[in-house]
């Protein structure tokens, strides 16, 4: 596993719809564009990685799911065996194993999975255990994958689900990933081994702040990328347009303000299917993704 | 000394424009911004810093003039985040620490790393607490305990009422940490289905820490059917409603202008739910 930062499929196509900013319309960008070349004949498969708040499904009927366990290991103690050395209890730096006294007790919600507490064990006390993180959903959709993860309420990170979901990813079809927002790791964690960065930004002083932050993470990770400006003209584009100059970034599409849009995607309904004449809007951005990633 | 907690599960629902407009109506409060992944209020509040700390956590690193290549530290990584030829990978490694306690040569050693900042500021809101965290840094959770930890000591030492905190989108490691031991949760919740089941996943959470939570509606003419979903959803759950927000691009204008709507228009009618919806949080927070 040494060779983690190659993927050992990195001839999988994967695009990654993502943004700094939540509510941007990352969702809304995925699924339609899934959509559109699903409809154009083209092999294409949906991944939904924002597993703390999975809505992509939500636009698909996904009744018939096939379910996935994502566990993680955690420690379990044999009293018997445990002599209160206080090995684990040191290595553990995350407070999720402690000993009072000669009594050694688990806090499986703070625990990551490291194994340092069972390895290092000496008397051979502590003994891995499944612990469920989430699930993962697997659909067809037309033919086409859909394929979603949901975290449990009160799990602390999603990168192992998030992980489990990209594994669906296939050879010589399009792998079009929906990221969760923001900077930090589960972002990181979507966006590894990735081949186009989509971003989403809408035209407001918080869309720009945010999407500043996301084409340095991108940038930062050698991946090319390119920006939808959603929303164009509820705020000031400009205020976008100008950062994608000064920055060399591409400008791929910008979608419109419309109230009708957002009445339908409140409805779970897909603009492409409702308003055929964004279609060609999101086959554009496809075909300047493809050009992004052959040059 | 109450801290009330806005947040909402779905990215984009609105927390920070409600929070700055509750914050602009607020008298006695400290303001948090605990959205370290998009840390938007200091552009509205255009803060005056008087005092940044250091954010710091510590980061494995391994000699390459101590390491003898045996392997250990790859074989025992949980996270994949240690190269073949011995690099560690800062953003995979999850801080573990097993890579220095299996390596028989001691050569993996702890250096402070400073991940982010924390700012003090004064602003038109008062005291204002934020930060900023370096993209693809971890411990966003530690960040947002620490920023609730500043902003509620000095929210005791000048004698305010309390802190009105801005949380992260999703129901992850920092919102779990926004959250916990707060006083008042209050989720905003979108007009859509999307909306709906993510307000969900929130009070789910909400009740797993035991905080006690209220909804706002955002933009609730958008869907007429979400927004009935949700009222239903609210009703048959005893969760008080705190309000509704029509959506109106005023509040887009507001912020184009660097203002919360209740600044930039004191008068509208938006700005007369805020009042109703602060003086509701007052009442519901006060039930516990």
């Amino acid at each position: 596993m040494g060779e983690s930062k190659i993927s050992p499929n990195s001839n999988i196509m994967k695009i990654t719809i993502t943004s700094g900013k939540g509510g941007t319309g990352k969702t809304f960008v995925s699924t339609n564009l899934f959509k559109t070349l699903a409809d154009k004949g083209e092999r294409v498969a949906l991944f939904d990685c924002d597993v703390e708040e999975p809505n992509s499904y939500l636009f698909f009927d996904t009744k018939d799911s096939i379910e996935e366990d994502v566990n993680m290991p955690v420690p379990e103690v044999d009293p018997p065996k445990c002599t209160g050395c206080g090995i684990c209890g040191d290595a553990c730096r995350f407070s999720a194993i402690v000993n009072i006294g000669k009594i050694t007790i688990t806090n499986h919600s703070l625990c990551h999975g490291c194994s340092a507490c069972w390895v290092l064990c000496p008397e051979e006390a502590i003994t891995p255990v499944d612990k469920k993180l989430g699930c993962v959903y697997r659909n067809e959709i037309d033919g086409n994958r859909v394929v979603y993860g949901e975290l449990i309420v009160g799990e602390l990170s999603g990168n192992r689900i998030i992980d489990r979901v990209k594994e669906y990813a296939q050879q010589d079809i399009i792998n079009i990933i929906d990221s969760p927002p923001g900077t930090s790791c589960p972002v990181v964690e979507t966006l590894k081994d990735t081949d186009y960065a989509v971003v989403v930004a809408e035209p407001t002083p918080f869309g720009l702040a945010n999407l500043k932050s996301t084409v340095e993470l991108v940038r930062g990770l050698d991946l090319p990328l390119g920006v939808v400006i959603n929303r164009a003209g509820m705020g000031d584009d400009s205020l976008i347009e100008g950062f994608l100059v000064e920055s060399k970034t591409e400008l791929l599409a910008k979608i419109p303000f419309d109230r009708k849009i957002a009445e339908l995607y409140g409805k779970g309904k897909l603009i492409v299917e409702e308003m055929t004449e964004y279609r060609d809007l999101f086959f554009e951005i496809f075909d300047k993704i493809g050009t992004g990633i052959s040059a | 000394m109450k801290q009330i907690v806005i947040t909402g599960g779905k990215g984009g629902c609105g927390k920070t424009s409600v929070a700055i407009a509750l914050a602009s109506i607020a008298d006695n409060f400290v303001l948090a911004d605990c959205d370290v992944d998009s840390p938007n209020i200091e552009i509205i509040a255009d803060p005056d810093n008087t005092k940044t700390t250091d954010f710091t956590n510590e980061i494995p690193r391994i000699d390459p003039d101590k390491c003898i290549a045996c392997g250990q530290c790859v074989k025992h990584c949980q996270f994949d985040a240690i190269s073949s030829n011995f690099v560690i990978d800062e953003m995979a490694c999850e801080m573990c620490g097993l890579c220095k306690q299996v390596c028989p040569v001691d050569a993996v050693e702890f250096h402070e790393n400073v991940a982010g900042y924390i700012y003090e500021s004064d602003s038109r809101f008062g005291k204002f607490f934020h930060a900023f965290l370096k993209p693809g840094e971890e411990n966003s959770g530690m960040l947002v305990t620490k920023i609730r930890e500043l902003s509620k000591e000095k929210a005791i030492e000048d004698e305010k009422e309390g802190v009105i905190v801005d949380g992260s989108p999703g129901v992850g490691c920092p919102v779990i940490a926004s959250i916990t031991g707060a006083d008042y949760v209050v989720a905003v919740a979108e007009s859509s289905i999307s909306g709906l089941h993510d307000l969900k996943r929130i009070v789910e959470l909400a009740r797993i820490l035991r905080v006690s939570i209220g909804v706002v509606i955002n933009k609730a003419d958008i869907s007429g059917e979400s927004t009935d979903g949700i009222q239903n959803y609210v009703l048959q759950n005893d969760i008080a409603l705190l309000g509704k927000i029509p959506f109106d691009r005023e509040i887009v204008d507001a912020h184009l202008q660097r203002k919360s709507i209740v600044e930039f228009n004191p008068d509208s009618e938006i700005t007369g739910i805020f009042r109703d919806i602060w003086n509701r949080i007052g009442v519901e927070s006060d039930k516990r």
